[in-house]
């Protein structure tokens, strides 16, 4: 069977941004490493490591560790908290399926999702310093079995 | 011929052994080690300027090592816990089929899981007939 590992990164973006909760707490939408220009309360993934482990002739599995964060603007007056614990619901030791009814990315067979370590940082905006961007979050490892 | 990388090796088993052997790949195995050393008896002599050795028959024992798999890896295991024998074929590139040691071995088996990886077991064998190089 084909697969390609874009397809776990696209789908951890598509399964934050079906929820209509986190949705809620950030309107602006869920995106892959940066957010169109303009935008006050999102919702950023961006892959920080990713290693293949091998087995005799194949790949066995593909592990990825995801920084997944809200970002909001901080006279947005959004939730950063409840934002950031929606993600956590989301993905904390849930499987990794896309859609309604759920079903696994092509290709491969869920083996892990669970945060590692959270993320909470306050970020001086390089243009307008007098202005705060609030990042609330975690880096999440995804492992997924390559279906032979 | 070109040297070779790991990645292809293979392991085949064949749990019930007999004439003619039917090995077939152990799925989602990662490594194997064959050890061939002889064992060299000490025959030093008085007058001797250097210590001297014979050497013995060559042991054929090895590791083997992988991730679980709840289709494949009870097959190993049934073996390990029945104490049975099965036919080993290991091939460092399966890209070259024929090139193999082989022969009937005696396993050991543990698996190791931990919350923070994938479940891997391993095994060690010893030989329990002759073994061969092929070809």
């Amino acid at each position: 069977m084909s697969h390609d590992s874009s397809d776990i990164d696209a789908a951890i973006v598509a399964k934050l941004g079906a929820d209509a909760t986190l949705l809620s707490y950030c309107p602006n939408g869920v995106y892959w490493d940066e957010a169109p220009q303009g935008m006050t309360k999102f919702v950023i993934v961006s892959l920080v490591d990713e290693f293949d482990e091998s087995v005799f002739g194949s790949r066995a599995f593909e592990d990825g560790l995801y920084q997944i964060e809200a970002r909001m603007l901080s006279t947005s007056g959004g939730n950063i908290k409840a934002a950031a614990a929606r993600i956590d619901v989301l993905l904390d030791d849930k499987p990794l399926t896309i859609g309604s009814p759920p079903v696994q990315v092509a290709g491969y067979t869920h083996m892990l999702m669970q945060r590692e370590s959270r993320i909470r940082l306050t970020e001086v905006d390089e243009v307008d310093p007098s202005i705060r961007w609030f990042r609330r979050g975690g880096n999440y490892r995804v492992v997924m079995d390559v279906n032979p | 011929m070109a040297r070779l990388h790991g990645k292809t090796g293979q392991i085949l088993i064949d749990t019930t052994p007999a004439s003619p052997v039917t090995p077939v790949a152990l799925a989602d195995t990662n490594a194997f080690t064959l050890d061939m050393s002889t064992d060299k008896v000490d025959v030093t002599c008085f007058g001797d300027t250097n210590k001297q050795k014979v050497v013995g028959l060559p042991d054929f024992t090895g590791t083997l090592s992988g991730f679980w798999n709840s289709v494949s890896s009870p097959t190993f295991f049934a073996v390990v816990l029945a104490q049975a024998t099965c036919w080993l074929r290991l091939l460092p590139s399966s890209n070259q089929p024929t090139y193999m040691f082989e022969g009937l071995a005696y396993v050991d088996g543990s698996i190791n899981c931990s919350a923070t990886g994938a479940v891997s077991f391993s095994g060690k064998f010893d030989a329990a007939g002759n073994w061969v190089m092929r070809p």
